[in-house]
């Protein structure tokens, strides 16, 4: 049976080598949460999240298994020290969801473009929004609806009691209710998302359209 | 599970919206490529390296574990030894992840985004004891920093009537360059070239083994025929307090037509050596034909040795004749003393000036390996500078395995008055993709009498430049892949209170000719009082660290 993180960390307390096996399981997760986050930066960020993790392995409480929750902790701090390129990277979004919807089509059928138009001028409007987020707020919605981890998780991550991690994404969702329904009422038909029995979203579901 | 009631509560559109933005936006790139692997493996390589070179002793490492226990209040000792079956069969199953592992994938690491404390000089004339008798002038050829004030340095002491090496020393500092003290080498051993440390204990360097006829090998004085010496590496395991040496088989094959005493003697030398583990040691080699006048056979090798020197892998460098015999004056395709950088024990970059047939001039070329020798790809650095060729004026600095920068010279140009030598630091080259293309860069201006004579970089756009400008030793950093420079204030002591800008002013130093940055961006530069010579005397040790 494969090693828990918690496992590893306790033996690369000691056999520093053992610390590779984090790496190897969770870059690719981390890399992209920031990468998601604060775009060319990440590759940066991604290596000092991990340098840092193993430089602090020794503190690791080995009652939490999974060591994503401490990762993304990690990352977070970094999106922290950066929130310049993030919200560079946010105003690329929304310029991309703008341009996405006035692109040319290729082989689509031109009755599509209407509906384009507004799925991109949507997209646009959420960016901007979640760009308006207090900083705090924006981590919480992002690691609890993005990154897809549970209350409890996104919790760990930031530090912080669940009680506050809620009203932090209760707060963070009604701001973005505001904001974008400042500029119309968000419509988008999506398909129902599924939860998980831990209450995050379903993974599979968060990560389609990943490489 | 009130608390993990997750993103359901947020409502299924807000969810599928933001999941949209970022996934949509961020598309495939959102995937580490291999360089985001490379960066974060070599990162956390060099996290270790720190560790380890901080520890107080390898005993005390290997005690952590029931240390650790105690440096946490929240964790029992009881647990470690839960654990202590899971650890052992982790560090069995997962057989990549060792020590050595890592330490294999050694990569120089990451940048320091924010700007290093203040300079200042650590040592000067007097005190750095490398500094040769009035007679002869040394240099610094190697200067490395395993650790944070752990320091090893190369010096050679020149005869000055005739330029040429009389000796070469190793030293050491524990105090970030203040004090050094010499190291002792076996009797008929000199360091000729390459000083690679991957510890504060672990260090080699390329060297010549004399027979015991020359006494003073190893000493001050040296042999009179330098050519005499057997090619060697010569590794230190307790921080350079006793070296051993181990011999390199160069050449590596028998002239064709015979290569005895008749036509010449055959002899084979390192050229460059890089370590990038304790045990695994790659170097550059050329053999010759030891007899007056131009070497007429070349052998031009690229060797790899995993166990620490005691057995050799060999090949002659893609494109290179191996040992032919031609007459001179016309030499064959001829690599010059190459430079070698290898990030990782798989990954190697080799730049040296060769001549192809039919070109009039000898060009730049990069070998680059990334499985260890198996393969090669080759490339020419481009010239850009009309009537002049390129040489590698030292080591390529390689924060990664893929980005490299290096200093140019140009030759055939006529600096200050002396036509035919080389004019250092006047173009720098980097490549992002491993020497398949190059850059060339322009420098900052240094005045008629200055130039650029070191470099260090420390992440794929952040490098340190040492030199001198007009007469003043400089220093430029750069943040941003050498689009803009910015200098460094140097501490009083070194600039001197003097306005003269030519050699021989006692009031400052003329120029920083090494350089070596660590990834956490602390730096040792070695500086002379004396130039314009490249190689002047070293004079000054400065630090930021």
């Amino acid at each position: 049976m494969e090693p828990s993180d918690a496992e590893v960390m306790a033996t690369s307390a000691s056999e520093t080598g053992c610390f590779s096996t984090i790496v190897e399981r969770h870059f690719p997760e981390i890399y992209r949460y920031l990468y998601r986050r604060v775009g060319a930066e990440a590759e940066d960020l991604a290596a000092e999240t991990f340098t840092v993790a193993f430089r602090r392995r020794r503190s690791y409480d080995l009652d939490q298994a999974d060591a994503r929750p401490w990762l993304y902790g990690i990352a977070t701090n970094m999106v922290r020290r950066h929130r310049r390129s993030e919200a560079r990277q946010l105003r690329a979004y929304e310029r991309a969801a703008g341009l996405g919807s006035a692109a040319g089509g290729e082989g689509r059928e031109m009755a599509e473009l209407p509906d384009r138009l507004d799925a991109g001028a949507t997209l646009a409007r959420v960016a901007a929004a979640f760009a308006e987020l207090d900083g705090d707020n924006r981590d919480a919605l992002y690691l609890v609806a993005v990154a897809g981890l549970a209350y409890t998780d996104a919790a760990k991550a930031l530090g912080i009691p669940p009680g506050t991690l809620r009203s932090r994404v209760a707060r963070a969702r009604a701001r973005l209710r505001d904001l974008t329904g400042a500029c119309g009422q968000v419509q988008l038909e999506t398909q129902p998302v599924q939860a998980r029995a831990d209450g995050a979203p379903n993974r599979e579901e968060l990560g389609k359209g990943d490489p | 599970m009130t608390d993990d009631a997750g993103a359901d509560e947020l409502g299924a559109d807000e969810l599928e919206l933001l999941r949209r933005m970022f996934s949509d936006a961020a598309g495939s790139s959102a995937a580490p490529d291999a360089h985001a692997w490379e960066s974060v493996r070599a990162r956390v390589k060099r996290a270790a390296d720190d560790e380890l070179a901080t520890a107080p002793s390898w005993r005390a490492i290997r005690r952590r574990p029931r240390g650790a226990a105690a440096w946490s209040g929240r964790r029992p000792a009881e647990r470690w030894a839960k654990i202590g079956t899971a650890a052992l069969a982790i560090a069995v199953t997962a057989g990549a992840v060792t020590a050595g592992a890592v330490l294999a994938s050694i990569g120089p690491g990451p940048r320091h985004p924010s700007p290093p404390p203040g300079w200042r000089v650590v040592s000067t004339v007097r005190p750095v004891p490398f500094r040769a008798a009035p007679d002869r002038i040394s240099f610094a050829n190697h200067v490395t920093c395993p650790a944070s004030k752990t320091c090893f340095l190369m010096a050679t002491v020149m005869n000055p009537s005739t330029y040429s090496a009389a000796a070469a020393n190793l030293y050491s500092s524990s105090d970030g360059g203040a004090h050094w003290r010499r190291l002792p080498l076996p009797r008929g051993a000199m360091a000729t070239t390459g000083l690679s440390c991957t510890s504060p204990t672990s260090c080699a360097a390329g060297g010549l083994l004399f027979p015991l006829r020359h006494p003073g090998a190893g000493r001050a004085s040296a042999p009179r025929n330098l050519t005499s010496g057997k090619p060697v590496l010569l590794t230190t395991a307790n921080g350079g307090a006793s070296w051993s040496t181990q011999a390199v088989p160069v050449p590596s094959a028998r002239p064709p037509g015979g290569g005895g005493s008749k036509g010449g003697t055959l002899r084979g030398r390192l050229s460059a050596v890089s370590c990038p583990a304790a045990r695994t040691c790659m170097g550059t080699a050329f053999a010759y034909l030891d007899r007056p006048g131009w070497p007429s056979m070349t052998e031009d090798l690229f060797l790899r040795s995993i166990d620490g020197g005691r057995s050799w892998a060999s090949q002659v460098l893609p494109g290179q004749p191996g040992l032919v015999r031609s007459k001179p004056p016309i030499p064959p395709p001829l690599v010059l003393p190459a430079v070698l950088r290898c990030p990782t024990a798989r990954e190697c970059v080799v730049m040296a000036t060769a001549r192809r047939s039919g070109q009039p001039l000898p060009t730049l070329e990069t070998w680059r390996t990334v499985n260890a020798g198996a393969t090669w790809s080759r490339s020419t650095l481009p010239e850009g500078l009309s009537g002049t060729y390129s040489t590698a004026f030292g080591k390529p600095s390689c924060p990664d395995a893929a980005h490299c920068w290096v200093l140019l010279s140009r030759q055939g140009a006529a600096p200050a008055g002396r036509s035919g030598e080389p004019v250092p630091g006047t173009t720098l080259a980097s490549t992002g993709n491993g020497g398949r293309t190059w850059r060339l860069h322009r420098l900052p201006g240094t005045g008629r009498r200055g130039y650029w004579a070191s470099l260090s970089c420390t992440a794929p756009g952040t490098c340190w430049l040492g030199g001198s400008v007009n007469g003043r030793a400089s220093l430029m950093v750069t943040r941003d892949g050498g689009r803009r420079w910015s200098g460094v204030p140097l501490p009083p002591k070194a600039q001197g209170s003097g306005s003269g800008s030519g050699s021989g002013s006692a009031n400052h130093l003329y120029s920083i000719h090494r350089i070596s940055c660590r990834p956490g961006g602390s730096c040792i530069a070695l500086a002379s009082r004396s130039g314009p010579a490249v190689a002047g005397s070293t004079e000054a040790v400065l630090t930021n660290g």
